[in-house]
């Protein structure tokens, strides 16, 4: 089990990498001296910026030179020093993160929690009423995009009931009820989506397993569904909605971009946000690898889940 | 994000002398009782003896990209801190004073004097006023040294606000409440020049950069800044010990920033805001609020921002002073008006409320919507069937910008001129495509400016520092010049008015259309809000809040 | 989008499944109902010229911001008069040119990648192509949207680009999947031992074979793109104007939605009816096709 988890650990750092390099090359395979012009463009950067972030980003050396130049800083957890306001990346970055991860995991949450038991009664009573309702809702959840379901909650919920977020956004340390209140809306917002596909997915992993000659067996045996679908079936069906987490994260994390921003809550889709309207280079790439680096964690930790779960798994998996 | 409450707070990047502000702001402004038909949102007048406490709670769209009033060009940052900080002198504000009113009283100053060759102006400052008491300062008190301070700090530094001092050729502190200033050339205006917000008096420990003015802000002001938290709120404390017995009534000013306009507008319903910046064209959700929440407020800020029409004057078709004109009469400004901002007037390039202004029916005439006399004038030019072209505008100043270049586009294009628009970024259209004339046509906003003078000189003349749309004409460099000398008001309004005409009719960019009013919502228990259109929102220390 | 993956995963595993739209219907109601939306979005996005009441771009000067049915506008007007239902008709254009585009472009270098990949399957080529795929995947949507109108700014082009980062990952797991799969089948095998070459056999044997489960991921990723595209107007960072989009109109739209609801729910709703629409085909192309689910 260490063994695998090292080497997934690992794989995990590789694709990092590679997430590096291909921020590097997009910028760089862009035709014209972008990078360069964009710099040129950003208020309040001075000549001697431009220079030195141009010598940073080696645009004055060889392209392989420059890659080394990159990564070394990267090593080092050097990502250089915001436009705006002179200070380290990665310092503005870990200040935003917090935010954005809180907001992530209440979706996910959110999700998991309304997700699994719409999907597990969605199962037991396949083709019933309630089936199809749940169905339709999940697909529903599944089409309204985030945003458009954030201004209408923002909306709606201050008109009809005069209700509204609290304005200022505090630290789950500083004031945790009121931390809450405020990430309530967005989580809903960006949770719909994952719960709905875990209704989906659970529904029909469930329906397999159901279908199973496992399972025929111990209801032969006299057993209630819901003994049959709780206890046997819950077990192995739990496996794919995992990889719906897994697979989430990353519209999750896309989506915290815009909720951040709707509902002015200072994480990290906020502070790219504000990065590329400042044109603040460093502070984009930044994030782009910070997102990345989220993105892959989460799937190497919902891998080593799946082998917790099934050991089979880590034998079948360790080659992919 | 692309709401137009968002964007309309930035405006364009502000000179020296435009503190007369912006009237897209919050903050600023109020030159009339707005109400609707129903007679909803009526400003009470008379709501009794102040009362003491409270917070006022009020929401930003975009914060301050940092706090030193010297260095940033965003009027974002003198909002942010205005309340903190003193001026030697301030225009006034009240029920009975005009809005935007350039009556002068004294703020630190007690009395100031001129000499009579107008070269010598001396300024005698309060006794006994205390800065705020956080270190490195410590509530010591405030002496002539501190003027000096700040205005060698202004002298040192680059940007706009270095011609507000440019004139001053020596400071003298013969004691801690004097302050002599000896002039190069006379000035008959230079308290008004001391009354800019650029002028706020900073600590000597800030300039010598004992702590920074970026993330600090120390002053003599009505407010104390508690805290800021960086895109997300700044924490107003009242000052205890501020020079003017019994103000600021208010305890405390907490701004939100929320970009986010639907947000902004369900917090004012939900009671968490007592204030919000309503933009202009958003009139029917103004009147819905107003009818649906008991009390609100509504003052109607008469506009002094305008919008114009940048033209390439040096390069390309729009070099040709015909199709200017086409343009300026091919664009149906009050229909514009009507459908997309809540009112305001046509204005030549002085705004209205600046002395020097042409008359509106003037205006009104010269800027007439012909799509006729367009087609005429381009037949002219030499394009009888029009041509293409493309139409810069950012988003960076909200969605209601992009709403009038499409509105443009059409108009335009009726009289052949076919125009595709190419929607910029901020960051892009005000630091490159703007200064550097990289466009053949553009829509965009003006920041207000001080005096016509300043209109004239920096847009219009050949060497003007915001020259943006490449005018070389002689003669109008001459007239500008010889209107500075004038020294009889009637001679110098009727010169000012004769350099306007010749613009519109001989020049045409940048091409002004219009200034749009904006508006102000706030709770009802919120009184005595008399703002002045600078950035500085001193009038807040005025202003007070029922208590339950 | 994890759906898509796994779902078209699952369907590649039983590609066979082969069967008249007739059955089709009668198996997948739901499918069948979704297929005819999806014509319906296709037509009315071909056909919006001449199916549209007014031109999209028009502004009625007269009727600024009216109600649905006043003054002859079905849906109501904008802020600049346009007709709102012209727009949203125009918008299927708009979304229909960018997702095909967006998925020929992801499609046809995610397919390759793929198939490459799956040939070579086990090999250092495969081993390379999936990390980059990885990586790839690994950076969400939006942030690489974000970056890449960074870079490039905001046009249908960079749109389209930006959006087939998005895609070339999920087609090319399907592809390779599918690869892998038939490369063990016999008739590959007979292939190569009568000394086929390779470009040959992945031409011959392998596209055919992927069609099935590319149509389930690609029905799919239509709705997945569809959302992002208004995501990114809705930004600010899409389509740019006047360009009828429906993300743009949402947009425009918002801070009217108390006063003004036509212009946001008609383009709102024909946007989530058109990504259900899309999602829903793809399911019932995927449990069609996966005998597993046939119950």
């Amino acid at each position: 089990m260490l063994l695998y988890a090292g080497r997934r650990l690992t794989y995990g750092l590789l694709v990092l990498a590679l997430v590096a390099t291909l921020v590097f090359l997009i910028i760089r395979l862009i035709p014209g001296d972008v990078v360069r012009l964009q710099l040129a463009d950003a208020p309040g950067v001075t000549q001697a910026q431009i220079d030195q972030r141009t010598t940073e980003l080696g645009l004055d050396e060889p392209v392989l030179i420059q890659f080394g130049h990159f990564v070394g800083g990267l090593v080092q957890g050097d990502l250089g020093t915001s436009f705006d306001d002179g200070r380290p990346v990665t310092t503005k970055i870990l200040e935003r993160l917090p935010a954005t991860l809180e907001l992530g995991l209440l979706a996910i949450l959110f999700g998991v929690l309304f997700g699994v038991p719409f999907g597990l009664i969605s199962a037991i009573r396949h083709h019933s009423l309630i089936d199809n309702v749940m169905r339709f809702l999940a697909v529903i959840g599944m089409s309204l995009p985030n945003f458009w379901l954030a201004l209408l909650l923002i909306t709606f919920l201050a008109l009809w009931f005069g209700w509204s977020p609290p304005l200022v956004y505090a630290s789950p340390t500083e004031n945790l009820s009121q931390n809450l209140i405020h990430m309530l809306l967005p989580a809903i917002a960006l949770g719909a989506a994952t719960m709905a596909s875990i209704a989906r997915m659970l529904r029909s992993s469930l329906l397999e397993v159901l279908g199973s000659n496992f399972i025929r067996t111990i209801r032969s045996r006299g057993a209630s569904e819901r003994v049959v679908v709780l206890k046997h079936a819950g077990r192995s069906s739990m496996i794919p909605v995992f990889t719906v987490l897994g697979l989430q994260v990353g519209s999750i994390l896309g989506g915290t971009v815009i909720l951040e921003r709707i509902f002015a809550i200072p994480g990290m889709g906020s502070l790219i946000f504000e990065a590329v309207g400042q044109r603040d280079y460093p502070v984009i790439l930044g994030c782009v690898i910070f997102y990345g680096a989220i993105f892959i964690f989460v799937n190497v930790v919902v891998d080593l889940l799946y082998a917790v779960i099934d050991p089979r798994i880590r034998y079948e998996g360790a080659s992919a | 994000m692309s709401h137009p409450m968002l964007r309309l707070q930035r405006s364009p990047v502000r000179t020296a002398g435009a503190a007369v502000a912006a009237a897209c702001l919050a903050l600023t402004a109020a030159c009339g009782t707005g109400t609707d038909a129903s007679g909803k949102g009526e400003i009470v007048e008379d709501a009794g003896p102040p009362q003491d406490g409270g917070i006022l709670h009020t929401a930003a769209t975009t914060d301050a990209p940092s706090l030193d009033i010297h260095k940033e060009a965003s009027y974002m940052t003198h909002v942010a801190v205005g309340t903190v900080y003193s001026r030697l002198v301030a225009p006034k504000t009240g029920k009975d004073v005009e809005y935007g009113s350039s009556e002068l009283e004294g703020d630190l100053a007690e009395k100031w004097s001129k000499s009579d060759d107008l070269k010598t102006w001396t300024f005698n400052l309060r006794q006994g006023v205390k800065f705020h008491d956080k270190p490195p300062v410590n509530g010591r008190e405030l002496t002539s040294a501190d003027v000096k301070c700040t205005v060698d700090r202004i002298k040192s530094l680059p940007g706009h606000q270095l011609g507000l001092v440019a004139n001053v050729a020596k400071l003298e502190t013969p004691d801690p409440y004097t302050v002599v200033f000896t002039l190069a050339s006379a000035n008959t205006g230079f308290d008004q020049t001391m009354a800019n917000p650029f002028m706020s008096i900073l600590p000597c420990e800030g300039t010598s950069g004992e702590f920074s003015f970026a993330e600090e802000a120390i002053g003599t002001g009505p407010f104390v800044l508690k805290s800021w938290k960086r895109d997300q709120e700044r924490v107003m404390e009242k000052n205890p010990d501020y020079f003017v017995e019994g103000l600021p009534h208010l305890d405390g000013i907490q701004t939100t920033v929320l970009p986010d306009a639907q947000a902004q507008i369900a917090a004012l319903r939900s009671g968490k805001l007592d204030m919000i910046s309503s933009l202009s064209t958003e009139k029917r959700q103004v009147e819905q609020l107003l009818s649906q929440i008991d009390g609100l407020q509504l003052r109607t800020e008469k506009g002094i921002t305008q919008t114009r029409v940048f033209m390439n004057a040096a390069e390309g078709p729009f070099s040709k002073l015909e199709v200017r004109r086409a343009v300026a009469h091919a664009i149906d400004k009050e229909g514009m008006i009507k459908a997309l901002r809540s009112g305001g007037s046509l204005t030549g390039p002085i705004t209205p409320t600046l002395f020097g202004s042409l008359p509106q029916d003037e205006v009104d005439e010269l800027l007439e919507y012909d799509p006729e006399k367009a087609k005429e004038l381009l037949a002219e030019a030499g394009y009888p069937d029009g041509f293409e072209a493309e139409l810069v505008a950012t988003d960076g100043y909200g969605e209601t910008i992009l709403r009038e270049a499409q509105w443009i586009q059409e108009d335009l294009g009726k009289v052949g001129i076919k125009l595709t628009i190419d929607q910029q970024d901020y960051a892009t259209y005000v630091s490159s495509t703007w200064p550097e004339t990289k466009y053949d046509i553009m829509y965009g906003l003006q920041t207000p400016m001080l005096t016509a003078d300043e209109y004239l000189t920096s847009e219009y003349t050949s060497t003007g520092t915001r020259n943006w749309s490449r005018v070389n004409d002689p003669e109008l460099d001459k007239m500008v010049a010889a209107q500075r000398v004038i020294t009889d008001e009637a001679e110098r309004e009727k010169a000012l008015q004769d350099i306007e005409r010749y613009i519109m009719e001989n020049v045409s960019t940048p091409l002004p259309l219009y200034a749009y009013d904006t508006q102000t919502l706030y709770s009802g228990k919120v009184h005595n809000y008399y703002p002045h259109p600078d950035y500085s929102s001193r009038e807040l220390q005025n202003m007070w809040m029922e208590q339950e | 989008m994890s759906i898509a993956i796994s779902g078209a995963a699952r369907a590649a595993r039983h590609p066979k499944a082969r069967g008249g739209l007739v059955r089709f219907a009668t198996e997948q109601p739901l499918g069948a109902v979704a297929l005819f939306l999806i014509t319906l979005f296709v037509v009315v996005a071909v056909l919006a010229p001449w199916i549209a009441p007014y031109d999209p771009l028009a502004q009625d000067r007269v009727n600024l911001l009216t109600p649905p049915g006043v003054g002859g506008h079905p849906a109501g007007t904008d802020e600049l008069g346009r007709d709102v239902l012209s727009r949203s008709l125009y918008g299927a254009r708009t979304s229909l040119l960018i997702a095909v585009s967006t998925l020929a472009l992801g499609g046809v270098i995610g397919l390759i990648v793929g198939v490459v990949s799956g040939y070579f399957g086990g090999t250092w080529i495969d081993s390379v192509l999936q990390r980059i795929m990885d990586a790839l995947m690994a950076i969400p949507s939006i942030v690489l949207l974000l970056f890449v109108a960074a870079l490039l700014g905001p046009s249908v082009r960079n749109t389209v680009i930006a959006l087939s980062l998005l895609v070339i990952p999920s087609i090319n797991r399907v592809a390779r999947g599918e690869m892998l799969r038939i490369r063990e089948e016999p008739y590959v095998e007979a292939a190569r031992s009568v000394g086929c070459s390779t470009p040959r056999i992945l031409l011959r044997y392998g596209l055919p074979n992927l069609m099935a489960p590319l149509f389930v991921m690609g029905s799919l990723l239509f709705a997945v793109i569809l959302i992002a595209e208004s995501a990114l107007s809705f930004l600010g960072i899409g389509t740019p104007p006047p360009t009828p989009s429906w993300g743009r109109m949402l947009s425009e739209g918002r801070s009217q939605l108390e006063i003004a609801p036509w212009m946001t729910v008609v383009p709102g709703l024909i946007l989530s009816v058109s990504v259900l629409a899309f999602n829903l085909l793809g399911d019932a192309m995927r449990d069609f096709l996966d005998p597993k689910q046939r119950r």
